[in-house]
């Protein structure tokens, strides 16, 4: 199975925000279980999606996202 | 507010998971009945004994799609509902699903094929839909499963 190379700091922010995953899923209109897979790595958002966690913790993409180095995409 | 979401999104859940239950009892007792046409048992106490278990879980499977069908329409005419249950993570399975589809379509094709050297399988009408419908169970299997370890 191919590794999720987009790691991201959701529970991080979560925390300070003190939100749940139901929480946060309410402020972006998706699914409990969609900001689940993307916490937990196992789903790669959409930038359009990325954007709108990004948003609903006030916050940059880029704070929220990085690209894991450490895993390889090919190049 | 989003318990709507997530209550909705269980109940799509619950509604698939019967759904498999009794599609996956419908395709054994569809396979018994092909087997015992063949060794002359339909006509039988045990062959009518399948028959109408046959029968019952084609009622209990047209009850799953026709309530899960009534809960999309819902979901479909409220466009919060739409974005947020139709999200990217559902469509996403729902693609990789076809492969599943795939799989079961050929899966059970080669089951046939493998069969026809012990018994005369020689009804193509059977052979197709019983592929066909092993095709749809695998679908909606992957991506019940695939949801639900999410």
């Amino acid at each position: 199975m191919t590794e999720n190379p987009l790691k991201n700091k959701i529970k991080v922010y979560r925390a300070m925000n003190d939100w749940t995953q139901e929480e946060l899923a309410q402020r972006v209109n998706v699914t409990r279980k969609t900001i689940n897979t993307v916490e937990n790595r196992k789903f790669v958002p959409s930038a359009y999606l990325a954007l709108k966690i990004a948003r609903a913790f006030g916050a940059l993409v880029e704070d929220i996202f990085q690209i894991d180095e450490g895993i390889s995409d090919g190049e | 507010m989003n318990t709507d979401i997530e209550y909705l999104d269980q109940q799509r859940m619950n509604y698939l998971k019967w759904y498999l239950v009794v599609s996956t009892i419908f395709m054994i007792l569809l396979l018994t009945r092909h087997f015992f046409r063949l060794s002359g048992l339909n006509s039988q106490p045990v062959g009518i004994a399948v028959l109408i278990g046959l029968v019952l879980s084609l009622i209990l499977q047209i009850i799953c799609l026709v309530r899960s069908a009534l809960l999309e329409r819902n979901i479909h005419q409220d466009p919060r509902l739409e974005a947020a249950l139709h999200n990217e993570l559902v469509k996403s399975l729902e693609t990789q699903s076809w492969i599943a589809a795939y799989l079961g379509t050929s899966g059970m094709t080669l089951f046939f094929a493998f069969t026809w050297s012990f018994y005369p399988v020689c009804d193509p009408v059977s052979i197709a839909l019983s592929a066909i419908a092993a095709g749809a169970i695998a679908n909606r299997a992957y991506f019940y499963f695939r949801y639900s370890m999410s």
